[in-house]
């Protein structure tokens, strides 16, 4: 390792305690986009906190919260960006938090709070690499950005407008993205290199204007019948999805790709037991267990709806039926044709009465493997860690990293400060305090490699 | 085939006191009796009891012993004859609820242009006292009856006749009879009287189908099995697109029509168009019309989704992959199929394709019944409809909605036929019910010309 990055790592185990009282004044203050409590101030503090390290900050708005964008151009060959998002998930159900959401709780080397794994710790990694970095070296390895949004836990609807409107504030070598989890407690570090994208769609169906008694069944079209016959034809009992030519353009994963299988810390056993789970999909196991989780879309029913589904029974023909559905995609698809290709789909099996709407839709990416950033990655991971990371060339989920790289082929790639049971979105959220100074020190130590000259 | 010439006394009677009986139907639609909320039974029970004996039928208040328990008005009119006709009703209603859409109150019975509304007039207060009156004109003009004549009224019909079954068990002498006129009947408004001597039965359940022990993020949604799948795949293996029923075996034990049940179907007003209209569809299930659409519609079983449920259902997407998909189904049954039969067939066809984890859980049942043309009763009522109505009856020999008629007959082996005055407009279990008076005032000649046929039986 280089010699200035271990000054700067003795810098950040130094300082500990001083970032730690920055990440608990952040997660006191709470931000939940969907309920509109404390943005403003959030938003402020963000800008307020980045300029304090020497960053032009500016506030962009939008039609929701605003983007607080910061740049701090160093006359360096290479321009890294963080993105990241100052708001959180609503805290509730409060009654099973073991301390109040916003008054973060430092126990057992863990600290609880909302948001402070999902993002607020991740974000203060990258805010404290740069200040442990510009604090021992007196400037950065790179040029740095910040992007960091309000809106990510509510489907960041602006970030496509962002990305239209600012190209030369998106213009940059790399992109580290949002943050990270660990498969298990402190074991290697998960480095995603990308994500499936998502098209969300809602089927609906109708029969008669109105419910009608279900003596009329044998006579009078229902719609919930009709849903189900056109599901049917759309993915088999083996869990393959059978819409017409929605497998035909899948980018196979490489060699490469299968290889990251080897190294996914994927417990079965306790996955199961704690699903409570007698299998998985088509008792699948090992690598084409993962390889199933990681490059193979979905067609999941999010929900469906028809009729009366109260207590006791009754004898109703229902006259709509809806179904939601969420496609996550992988690369050689896009969300656009993904609906097209159901609504063909339906339109040649006669089911053109059936409605699809979309209602959202999320490109999938995957970075470059040799890119400088994937490799600055890597590297420090296994360093930093001690042990090699778990390579997500793909995760299951999605982001919106398609968003910003689908269509300038950025790379990037996410890591951060969680581990598997920072329960995320959920009560009692949490990560372990050693995992956030260890990403200070990640996020830092790639900033270094990404700058070096070759 | 036209009505009796002594009947000419009779019906001269029912027209002088046209005013008397449409008092009584006022009189017996403002005492509420709603069983779903125990308003007003035993007034109700008591008011009946009053009315027959004050006709000259004796008659009691026998109690039951289901929940809650609403006494059965019986009364009997026994003049040593071969034939016995029974008249089954009920004295219960339905909930009055929404008040608000009612143009009058439900238990206000209001005489505008020439419909009767109010709570109970079509269900069933009406067609009861058309076999009560009919008794009392003809009781009036001859003194008796030409056939032994009883009368059961029941409070528990809306609730599902929970202490029916006790009844007929404890009093066999009192169920005995020939046939039942059942409870009531439709017409078509301006069209022909509904005459129907056959039910298809209604088995309900609900499938449920379990996943992992929690809702998950759908980025699982690859490798978790999905519960709301497995039920839409289990489900369409149980119907296909043309609407058959794929159950292995459902159609394996139905009675078909036979060639004289195929006739009736000529004679039913289903009006297609205006039917499609109503309801805002394209066409009937298969494009079927005429007689090809009866007969699906009145001699095969169905299979129904009443409802769904799984996952997030509200506004925008949920990203969750549901751990828990449920449906609630019934199943229209015709004669040759049994509930227990029919909910064997449903497991084992779930079984014999791996969906043994699917739990079914079985819900209320009605059986089916079809009776036969060559009842008394029912020629009876068919003969006398056209001088009594202007046109002749649609008969059904199968309606396909259901009722306790089935149960009744396997209880007792005894035939129904079902008519009464309610019209398709009448407004059942809904605000603004209703029956036509003229309508009110044929059923009770329609009964008292039928009870005259059968005393020709001995």
């Amino acid at each position: 390792m280089d010699k200035p990055v271990e000054k700067v790592f003795s810098y950040i185990d130094a300082h500990q305690d001083e970032y730690i009282e920055l990440l608990k004044s952040f997660c006191a203050q709470p931000s939940v986009s969907a309920q509109n409590l404390g943005m403003k101030e959030m938003a402020q503090t963000v800008q307020n906190t980045l300029n304090g390290l020497g960053i032009k900050t500016e506030y962009l708005p939008t039609d929701g919260y605003p983007i607080i964008y910061g740049e701090l151009p160093q006359g360096r060959g290479r321009t890294l960006t963080f993105y990241n998002h100052y708001d959180v998930q609503p805290p509730e159900p409060l009654e099973l938090w073991e301390s109040p959401p916003f008054e973060p709780t430092i126990k057992d080397g863990r600290i609880y709070a909302r948001g402070v794994a999902d993002n607020k710790g991740s974000f203060l990694s990258r805010v404290c690499a740069v200040d442990a970095y510009q604090k021992v070296c007196g400037d950065l390895p790179v040029n740095v950005k910040f992007i960091t949004e309000g809106e990510e836990e509510v489907g960041s609807p602006h970030l496509d407008s962002f990305r239209v409107n600012y190209p030369d504030k998106l213009k940059t070598d790399g992109i580290v993205w949002e943050g990270g989890s660990k498969d298990i407690n402190r074991g290697p570090l998960q480095v995603t290199l990308g994500y499936k994208g998502l098209c969300y769609l809602e089927l609906r169906c109708r029969g008669a204007n109105t419910d009608v008694h279900s003596a009329n069944a044998a006579i009078v079209p229902s719609p919930a019948w009709r849903l189900i016959n056109a599901l049917g034809t759309m993915k088999n009992e083996r869990d393959e999805i059978t819409v017409d030519h929605y497998l035909d353009c899948l980018i196979p994963p490489t060699g490469q790709d299968m290889a990251y299988l080897q190294n996914l810390t994927f417990d079965e056993e306790a996955t199961k037991k704690s699903l409570g789970i007698p299998a998985f999909i088509n008792g699948l196991t090992g690598i084409p267990l993962k390889e199933k989780w990681l490059y193979q879309p979905t067609l999941n029913i999010a929900g469906f709806e028809t009729g009366y589904t109260g207590k006791g029974d009754k004898t109703v023909l229902p006259c709509c039926a809806m179904c939601k559905m969420d496609l996550r995609l992988v690369p050689g698809q896009d969300a656009e044709q993904a609906y097209r290709l159901v609504r063909a789909h339906l339109d040649r099996r006669g089911y053109t009465d059936i409605e699809v709407v979309k209602l959202s839709g999320k490109n999938p990416f995957r970075t470059d493997n040799d890119s400088r950033l994937v490799k600055a990655s890597l590297k420090n991971a296994e360093e930093i860690y001690g042990m090699p990371p778990s390579v997500y060339r793909s995760s299951p989920g999605t982001t919106a990293m398609g968003t910003f790289c689908g269509p300038t082929g950025i790379p990037a790639v996410s890591f951060g400060i969680d581990h598997a049971e920072s329960n995320i979105h959920a009560p009692n959220e949490n990560i372990y305090l050693e995992d956030f100074i260890n990403g200070i020190k990640m996020t830092a130590a790639v900033m270094h490699d990404f700058g070096a000259d070759d | 085939m036209s009505v009796a010439p002594e009947m000419q006394k009779v019906f001269q009677y029912i027209d002088d006191h046209r005013e008397e009986y449409i008092e009584l139907l006022k009189k017996f639609s403002a005492q509420p009796s709603v069983s779903a909320q125990n308003w007003g039974m035993r007034e109700m029970a008591e008011l009946i009891k009053d009315s027959l004996r004050k006709m000259g039928v004796p008659a009691e208040l026998v109690e039951t012993h289901g929940v809650p328990g609403n006494p059965i008005v019986y009364g009997e009119l026994n003049y040593g004859k071969k034939y016995t006709a029974t008249a089954y009703n009920h004295y219960d209603v339905q909930p009055p609820e929404p008040l608000e859409q009612w143009k009058t109150p439900p238990f206000e019975p209001t005489i505008v242009g020439d419909r009767i509304y109010g709570r109970g007039t079509s269900d069933n207060k009406g067609s009861m006292l058309s076999r009560h009156c009919a008794v009392d004109a003809y009781l009036k003009v001859y003194g008796k009856l030409p056939i032994n004549m009883k009368f059961m009224v029941e409070g528990e019909e809306e609730i599902g006749s929970p202490s029916l079954e006790g009844f007929i068990k404890d009093n066999s002498e009192k169920v005995k009879t020939d046939c039942f006129m059942w409870e009531g009947g439709t017409r078509t408004v301006n069209g022909p009287v509904h005459v129907s001597f056959g039910v298809k039965g209604v088995t309900s359940f609900e499938l449920r189908c379990y996943g992992a022990n929690t809702d998950l993020h759908s980025a699982n949604a690859s490798i978790v099995p999905s519960p709301a799948w497995r039920l839409v795949q289990a489900l369409a293996t149980m119907k296909n697109d043309r609407d058959e029923i794929t159950i292995d075996g459902y159609y394996d034990t139905i009675v078909p029509p036979s060639e004289e049940d195929m006739e009736f179907l000529k004679t039913l007003p289903f009006d297609e168009e205006a039917t499609k209209k109503r309801l805002g569809i394209p066409a009937f299930i298969n494009n079927l019309t005429g007689v090809e659409l009866q007969k699906k519609n009145l001699f095969l079983p169905t299979l129904n989704i009443q409802g769904i449920q799984s996952g997030y259902t509200g506004k925008g997407g949920k990203t969750v992959l549901p751990s828990y998909a449920f449906c609630k189904m019934d199943t229209r049954t015709v004669m040759g199929q049994r509930p227990d039969k029919v909910m064997k067939q449903i497991r084992e066809h779930l079984d014999r394709r791996g969906y043994s984890d699917i739990e079914i859980i079985p819900g209320s049942n009605t059986l089916p019944f079809r009776g036969s043309p060559d009842n008394p009763l029912f020629k009876a009522v068919v003969k006398n409809i056209p001088d009594i109505y202007s046109q002749p009856a649609a008969v059904f020999p199968s309606t396909p909605g259901s009722t306790g008629v089935g149960f009744m007959y396997e209880l007792t082996g005894i035939p129904a036929v079902c008519f009464g005055v309610m019209n398709e407009e009448s407004n059942a279990h809904a605000p603004n019910e209703n029956i036509f008076l003229d309508d009110y005032i044929c059923g009770i000649k329609l009964t008292a010309a039928v009870i005259h046929d059968l005393g020709e039986l001995g």
